[in-house]
């Protein structure tokens, strides 16, 4: 047993832990890491003692003390402190007595990863990716407050927020057959747009179809070594073919909605006396007229956020058809999975089968065989999902399990996770030297932003092969591919 | 001493941070946006603002 400023850490074998249940907690906590992972996490609860800063383990527990939840408050390998539940956090709540959390969805609503399926390999790649990566970053607004070609006015807006991809598709963004590739179909129910502010919609005006900034990038990678033949051949991967990485989320209009509901869920925190241990996680019941107006703008955002990737996937598929000479519809959408969001799903909780709010933060979906949700074509392997490293360093394709199913309702980690401060990235290494650095591994980035090249340097990121690894041996997750960059487009 | 605000903008992404108003100079927090850990500082004017801090 490991422990720490009052919280317990008990293996459970397997890389998983467990925060007993204790004091005020309704239920456990779970963490999937190694030796190493739990060794950091208690260091950083042994050193940051005061102030506000939360260490991520307190935040595991906190979020444990929720009304409502169910079975365990979770945390994947890839888990760091963030805003109120811990990055790589998962919290599922009963319907009826639970809570619905700003935190726990973050600002960034439905920020996820998009995969495209080229006809391509990497000898074709090879010779034509300066080029490539010149008309990618033409093509593809990206930077802080990019703004793109598609302009929408508020009615326009509005069929956004409530058809999601669907709207764009029948603007000429993409394919029909994308739809059955994207999670929910690219269009969550319940998505009612009065629920959202007029500034939050004003804000989304210019930026459909854009990446923005920070870590949000479109990558052109290729299959470097694969794991899992049996899926691997379900979801078309093979060595050396090309695919397409886009991340980015629901911009400026997820950003507002967190900043107007923020306050929103604090005085309903107050009002129906929900008993927080920390005032990042202001809640309102899930039943309650603010929990339901909240629900309702997150689905919102997600409805964003799919049409975003939707418009960015057309902009990509046109651009690369251009340089490639191919026809864009060659290009295929593998799949497209949120790892920002709160979502109602069914899951087994004991013997019993019950609707739950799963909030996952940092953490993406990643349903087992057999579940309805996942595309009749991959519904014997499971659900498939990227799992982003950083540029210069590998990208995998993992798919999800029936162990995962049963231990974590159907979640995973969404990506390595920093390491250095984008401030002390900076500090370290020149923008210049990285891209210089990355060319000579034959590797083009783009970006309007030397600076924010340096932020995201490969050193400023963990090891992505350690984050994964743990979750496959825990087998909640199972690696099917890795892949490596060649063209890096940075928000 | 310093002014009590009701938010701060994060430097890295823009997005404003809600104030309790109980929060001291070196207070640590995280970017509901961006999720960058930040911490409170104030100018030589005494004006508030966020710094990244890892």
């Amino acid at each position: 047993m490991s422990k720490s400023d009052d919280i317990e850490l008990k293996p459970l074998g397997n890389y998983t832990w467990e925060i007993p249940k204790k004091g005020e907690m309704r239920v456990p906590g779970i963490i999937y890491a190694d030796e190493a992972t739990v060794k950091e996490l208690l260091k950083d609860l042994a050193e940051k003692t005061t102030g506000n800063f939360t260490p991520a383990l307190k935040q595991v527990r906190n979020v444990a003390t929720l009304p409502g939840i169910v079975k365990a408050s979770m945390a994947m390998a890839d888990i760091h402190p963030g805003y109120g539940f811990a990055i790589g956090g998962v919290g599922a709540f009963d319907l009826n007595e639970g809570i619905i959390s700003v935190a726990g969805v973050g600002f960034d609503i439905n920020c996820g990863v998009r995969v495209l399926r080229t006809p391509l390999y990497r000898n074709d790649i090879e010779k034509i990716k300066e080029q490539l990566a010149s008309q990618l970053f033409r093509d593809v607004p990206a930077g802080l407050g990019s703004t793109g070609d598609l302009r929408l006015n508020e009615d326009e807006i509005d069929k956004v927020l409530t058809e999601g991809s669907r709207f764009v598709i029948d603007m000429g963004f993409g394919f029909p057959e994308d739809l059955e590739y994207t999670e929910e179909n690219g269009c969550i129910s319940g998505a009612e747009p009065d629920n959202v502010s007029h500034r939050a919609k004003q804000r989304q005006f210019k930026q459909v179809g854009t990446l923005g900034s920070g870590n949000h990038y479109l990558e052109v990678q290729y299959v470097d070594e694969v794991f899992d033949e049996e899926a691997a051949k379900a979801y078309g991967i093979e060595k050396d073919r090309v695919f397409v990485a886009i991340h980015c989320g629901s911009r400026a209009l997820g950003h507002q909605i967190g900043t107007d509901y923020l306050k929103t869920l604090e005085e309903a925190s107050r009002k129906y006396k929900i008993p927080i241990l920390d005032r990042e996680l202001v809640c309102a019941p899930i039943k309650s007229a603010e929990g339901k107006r909240y629900h309702s703008a997150v689905n919102c955002g997600i409805n964003s956020a799919f049409a975003n990737r939707q418009v960015i996937s057309h902009l990509t598929r046109d651009a690369i058809s251009r340089v490639a000479g191919i026809k864009p519809e060659e290009i295929e959408l593998l799949y497209d999975v949120a790892h920002n969001t709160c979502k109602i799903e069914e899951h087994k909780v004991g013997s019993v089968t019950k609707k739950l709010l799963v909030h996952r933060k940092g953490s993406t979906r990643a349903f087992g065989p057999g579940r309805i949700e996942v595309p009749r074509r991959y519904r014997d392997v499971g659900q498939p999902l990227l799992v982003g490293g950083s540029m210069g360093t590998a990208s995998y394709i993992l798919r999800g399990t029936e162990l995962g199913m049963e231990k974590c309702f159907g979640s995973a980690i969404h990506g390595a996770g920093r390491a250095l401060s984008r401030m002390k990235a900076k500090k370290k290494w020149k923008g210049v030297e990285i891209i210089n650095e990355l060319k000579a591994k034959g590797i083009i980035i783009k970006s309007r932003s030397k600076s924010g090249v340096a932020e995201e340097a490969p050193g400023a990121y963990k090891d992505v092969d350690r984050v994964v690894d743990i979750m496959h041996r825990s087998g909640v997750n199972a690696k099917v591919a890795r892949l490596k960059p060649i063209v890096c487009i940075k928000g | 001493m310093f002014k009590k605000v009701s938010y701060l903008v994060c430097p890295l992404c823009d997005c404003e941070l809600p104030m309790g108003g109980d929060e001291k100079l070196g207070t640590e927090m995280f970017c509901p946006f961006c999720e960058s850990p930040l911490r409170l500082k104030k100018t030589k004017e005494d004006i508030l603002y966020l710094q990244e801090d890892f």
